[in-house]
């Protein structure tokens, strides 16, 4: 009877994992092998020819696709640290007895994220356009230039992603008991204090989470240069992604876009994985030198 | 036939709305049709089929064709009057890079691949590489002699022929004569009078350019060298010779470079808001162009043409008294692999860019309903349209003044390589750092040639340099 109950759960938990395992292996484990696999090969006139691992000895020696990841990693740095900030600022005054209209901020706010990023990307170019913007003129500055280029895109995909984060932060602080502010304020917390030591402390893991999810979003940095280049000269190999790009579809050559794919893959998998290490190793640091008030976890589980 | 706006015009039409840049993929859609010659009626039978030696076809083929010649059902109409067993259906999916884009996926997808298929000269040994196209010198051999030769050596590879070459762009130097008149500028024929000129006429009216330096079109670039005499690349199949840092490139990039630098020569992304706008207000005095310059450039951008008053001319030379010329743009009819009808395609590729009948359709202005092309085949500079004064350049018949004449001194020796994407996009890398002063034009010639050897070595190709 045991045996029969557990088995029924066993067919049960797989008919419900098996539409995710299926989709998960239709559209990410197959492609990924067939993409190291199809790395393995040049080629020539039409015919594969199996080369094993040749493609990566090329790609270690591609000074255009190394420097295009040194690119987006100071890329993904520099943006998210201003696109995280700026959403905590905003979810942090948000949630302050002081704020009024809360919910159509937070609209406003989450608008942009509503625009597709394409359409995005090609409103904020002619924005950026110089010769159609007086405003530019008149201060003599091109954001379009090799110089600004980068900042420009950072302000793009910051404009569009600040709001979603902000949500992200505000759903996670409304679900904390609003007893624990009440707690903190009769020991003499201010609204600063309540933020700084309350709020961001709670916020810790969503924050981690991101962090990763923005960062594995600005190494795969496409549609925003793509677009823009359109208006102004960007090289082609400016991201990986458009490096890829432009590898299997003006180059036709497939392998060697393959081995770029998997080698991105990898370098994200790994510093995510970094990422993810370090935070674990700080927060149970500064979770022995200083017990705070209450740990995350504890809150979470109450 | 040559379109410089791809990506602007591919955004233009995601906007929709934002008819700035929409411009650029216009193209006229008037049928006024110039055609005279259409009353023989081909018999499967005949060898000479209106003037040309073609075979006689008795099968039955349907074929598909891809294309971005303005007006090219009329190209198809005709044809199917004279083989009117072998039926055309003409796509357009879309010019130049979006075209190649979609053409190389369907190679390799191994489905819906055309039987004919309209490529640029620059990308051919790419698709001959892969194996894309089809030999079908059994069958077009005979009219090698038709073509501007070195048209033919950029089809070819030893005897076997892989396309018809459908229009060149030899390259020349156009210039608004009203400006010229103004500060009594005479047109110059060397670079070095072209440098001086520059520089002079920045001085005496600083609010405008002598010219403009095309900062994200490797295939322009590429011109300039070939005009120069450079031969970057040589070879066939898996052997090849590259040498694009070669003194005499130095030479032309350093020039360039000199004259933007002393703000006479602006750098500037060509088919950009800003290009399009300064080109509308006459800001450039000149433009290093080729024989389709009026109708692509001209034409669709520059509103003010009575006022500008723009004028063809001899590219300048390097050396006095050299009359060696370059190609920029120009394109190519080529039979894919995949063709169930190798024959039929290769006869309807012929016949369009050869047979009298069409190029008196191929050579008429693209506004009057015909194809606007500069042809490849030399019996289209016969043509009465092919020789009248031309509206958008002042009234001066240019294709007789300067491009004819041009035609034949393009430099035969030039080649394209099997990675031309891929050496435009390093050399418009390169030259951006050069010209930001990052780095000397030397070094930024060096490293592409670097990088480009790198990468043929890693497909494989046996390199030398």
């Amino acid at each position: 009877m045991q045996a029969a109950r557990s088995h029924s759960k066993t067919v049960s938990a797989a008919a419900f994992l098996a539409p995710f395992l299926l989709l998960f292996v239709a559209f990410l484990l197959a492609p990924l092998l067939y993409a190291f696999y199809t790395s393995l090969f040049i080629e020539r006139f039409g015919q594969p020819i199996f080369v094993g691992f040749r493609n990566y000895l090329n790609a270690f020696q591609d000074g255009a696709f190394w420097s295009s990841v040194v690119n987006v990693i100071r890329y993904a740095i520099l943006q998210g640290v201003i696109m995280i900030a700026l959403s905590l600022i905003l979810a942090l005054v948000l949630d302050t007895k002081y704020a009024r209209w809360k919910p159509l901020f937070r609209l406003i706010y989450f608008l942009p994220y509503a625009v597709p990023g394409v359409f995005a990307s090609i409103m904020w170019g002619f924005l950026y356009s110089k010769p159609l913007d007086p405003l530019l003129q008149a201060i003599r500055f091109d954001p379009l230039s090799s110089a600004a280029l980068l900042y420009s895109i950072i302000n793009i995909a910051t404009w569009e992603w600040a709001g979603y984060n902000m949500t992200l932060y505000s759903a996670s602080l409304t679900g904390v008991s609003t007893d624990l502010y009440e707690a903190a304020i009769v020991d003499g917390c201010n609204e600063f204090q309540l933020a700084w030591y309350i709020k961001l402390p709670l916020l810790r893991p969503t924050i981690l989470m991101t962090v990763i999810l923005s960062f594995i979003g600005s190494m795969q940095l496409f549609n925003e240069p793509f677009l823009l280049s359109a208006l102004t000269p960007i090289s082609q190999t400016f991201t990986p992604n458009m490096d890829i790009y432009a590898m299997a579809f003006n180059l036709t050559n497939l392998p060697y876009a393959a081995t770029l794919a998997v080698l991105l893959g990898a370098i994200t998998i790994f510093i995510s994985a970094c990422v993810m290490i370090a935070a674990r190793v700080v927060g149970r640091r500064s979770r022995e030198r200083s017990a705070p008030l209450v740990s995350s976890e504890e809150v979470l589980s109450v | 036939m040559k379109k410089v706006h791809k990506k602007t015009a591919m955004v233009g039409s995601m906007t929709g709305a934002l008819a700035v840049l929409a411009a650029g993929c216009g193209t006229s859609s008037g049928q006024t049709s110039t055609v005279t010659n259409q009353t023989a009626a081909g018999s499967a039978s005949v060898k000479m089929v209106d003037g040309l030696p073609l075979p006689q076809y008795n099968g039955k083929a349907t074929l598909t064709w891809w294309s971005w010649v303005p007006n090219a059902q009329k190209e198809v109409d005709i044809f199917e009057k004279y083989y009117p067993n072998i039926k055309v259906h003409l796509v357009d999916a879309g010019a130049g890079a979006t075209e190649y884009q979609k053409f190389s996926t369907v190679i390799q997808a191994g489905s819906g691949i055309p039987d004919v298929v309209m490529l640029e000269f620059d990308v051919m040994p790419e698709y001959i590489a892969t194996g894309a196209l089809q030999d079908i010198s059994p069958w077009v051999s005979q009219l090698k002699n038709r073509f501007t030769p070195w048209t033919w050596n950029q089809v070819s590879v030893g005897s076997h022929v892989y396309g018809i070459p459908e229009d060149t762009g030899p390259m020349g130097l156009f210039y608004q004569s009203s400006l010229f008149n103004k500060y009594h500028l005479k047109v110059p024929t060397t670079w070095s009078q072209f440098q001086q000129e520059a520089l002079e006429f920045h001085k005496l009216d600083p609010s405008q350019y002598f010219s403009y330096f095309s900062n994200n079109d490797g295939q322009w670039m590429f011109g300039l060298l070939w005009q120069a005499g450079c031969v970057p690349f040589q070879g066939s199949g898996n052997n090849w010779k590259v040498d694009i840092d070669s003194p005499k490139a130095v030479q032309v990039f350093s020039m360039w470079q000199k004259l933007v630098k002393a703000g006479a020569v602006q750098s500037i992304a060509a088919g950009s808001p800003e290009w399009q706008k300064n080109i509308n207000a006459g800001l450039y005095a000149t433009a290093v162009g080729s024989a389709w310059y009026d109708s692509e450039i001209l034409v669709p951008y520059d509103h003010n043409l009575s006022v500008h008053k723009w004028r063809a001319a001899f590219i300048p030379e390097w050396t006095p008294g050299d009359t060696t010329d370059g190609d920029w743009g120009g394109s190519v009819q080529a039979v894919t692999k995949a063709t169930k009808y190798p024959e039929a395609a290769a006869i309807f590729a012929a016949f369009i860019n050869a047979a009298p009948a069409e190029l008196a359709h191929d050579v008429a202005p693209a506004k009057d309903g015909g194809g606007g092309l500069f042809p490849a085949a030399t019996a289209g500079f016969d043509i009465p349209s092919f020789k009248q004064p031309n509206p958008a350049l002042d009234n001066q018949p240019a294709n007789v003044d300067v491009f004819e004449k041009e035609s034949p001194r393009v430099n035969t020796k030039f080649q394209w390589s099997p990675w031309s994407s891929y050496v435009f996009n390093e050399l418009q890398t390169e030259i951006g750092k050069a010209f930001s002063g990052k780095e000397t034009v030397q070094q930024a010639l060096a490293n592409v040639q670097q990088a480009v050897v790198n990468y043929a070595r890693s497909q494989g190709y046996n390199v030398t340099t």
